[in-house]
């Protein structure tokens, strides 16, 4: 839940505004502390923090192919898993990497700039 | 278009401050009375799903689901029938699972599972203390580890921060076997620091250790696989849980002490 809730917060910051995805990720940490039980406000930190580094990417440099998420989100989980303990699993990475194909070859089209 | 060029840093700045904010008025409690609202909308809704998904699950392999439950009897016979000290008890042992009949037992609701970690419907308003177990039937089940007002969070030997002590009994026998360490790896209990000198068996039943600061002899799980290498100083026991922890919706908390 959490690993796909992630993925879709990078989707959004991949696209969408910028502080929409700033604003959905601090909600939808509040959300997930809720209904997980753990302190308030430490996922929102986390998720905020997340979409934060995807927004500075995109900032920077053109070269966005879809691909970039999936090792952003790769990044975050392995970091995630070395300061929480939380699982990283291989379904969901396998999984992940199928729908950014998809979305590779359905919507993706690079940027050409003169 | 200006708007959209300007660096996202205010509005991070901003929502990083407040969950630290957040974070730490939960932290020192100021937020129990706005979280038990919350909750008092969130439970209710997480309950209705997590019991339309179990109700799904058990229909699918209701067959299962029946012998393990016979499956989850018959053991509970074989303890009950070890911990027999006397012959006339043993009636009275067989019609009551061995549990202290001082204890209070609050019945609960599970609410959601994840990475051997269930949520509850139940918290500190129903009187639970920090310390409470839960129990199905008279198995193990977990330790509270978070109490919130209206729901709470049990770790279960399944959680990677579980970790149990334990003894090997054979149910044929008296007194245990072996003790040993019950963690968590990969979704599968091990236990470990068993020393070779002690033999425990497949089938071998693994039960609650009183020194472990838990209630004594409360069935966890029975042994599946032993592995054991000569050059180690301890083996190691892989371990089959009695009852599906994801598959069960209600159990009973006790504040046990």
């Amino acid at each position: 839940m959490n690993a796909f809730l992630i993925f879709l917060l990078f989707l959004i910051a991949w696209k969408m505004p910028e502080k929409i995805s700033l604003i959905l990720a601090f909600l939808s940490g509040l959300t997930i502390d809720l209904l997980s039980g753990t302190t308030l406000g430490f996922s929102s930190f986390i998720f905020t923090a997340g979409v934060f580094l995807v927004l500075q990417y995109r900032r920077k440099f053109s070269f966005s192919h879809p691909l970039i998420l999936l090792i952003f989100f790769i990044l975050f989980n392995f970091s995630l898993q070395l300061t929480t303990g939380s699982k990283f699993s291989l379904i969901e990475l396998i999984l992940f990497s199928v729908v950014i194909q998809v979305i590779n070859l359905v919507f993706y089209q690079p940027e050409i700039r003169l | 278009m200006e708007n959209t060029n300007k660096s996202p840093i205010k509005i991070f700045l901003i929502l990083i401050s407040l969950s630290l904010l957040i974070f730490l008025a939960d932290r020192v409690g100021m937020l129990s009375s706005t979280k038990g609202v919350l909750e008092n909308i969130f439970v209710p809704i997480e309950r209705f799903v997590y019991q339309k998904k179990i109700s799904l699950t058990v229909d699918s392999s209701s067959e299962i689901a029946q012998l393990q439950k016979e499956n989850r009897k018959l053991v509970n016979l074989v303890v009950q029938l070890e911990t027999c000290q006397k012959e006339n008890n043993d009636m009275r042992r067989l019609l009551n699972a061995p549990l202290p009949s001082e204890w209070k037992f609050l019945p609960a609701k599970i609410i959601g599972f994840n990475e051997g970690t269930i949520l509850l419907d139940k918290g500190s308003n129903q009187k639970l203390g920090s310390g409470s177990i839960a129990v199905y039937e008279n198995i193990y089940v977990g330790k509270i580890s978070y109490l919130g007002e209206n729901f709470s969070r049990l770790i279960t030997p399944l959680s990677p921060y579980s970790k149990i002590l334990a003894v090997v009994k054979d149910p044929q026998q008296s007194g245990f076997i072996a003790r040993g360490l019950l963690i968590s790896q990969n979704n599968k209990l091990y236990l470990q620091k068993i020393l070779l000198e002690v033999h425990p068996q497949v089938n071998d039943l693994v039960l609650t250790d009183i020194q472990g600061g838990l209630p004594p002899d409360l069935p966890i799980g029975k042994i599946t696989k032993i592995n054991k290498k000569d050059n180690d100083i301890f083996q190691e026991a892989e371990i089959e849980p009695l009852v599906g922890y994801q598959r069960i919706s209600n159990l009973f908390l006790t504040n046990f002490d």
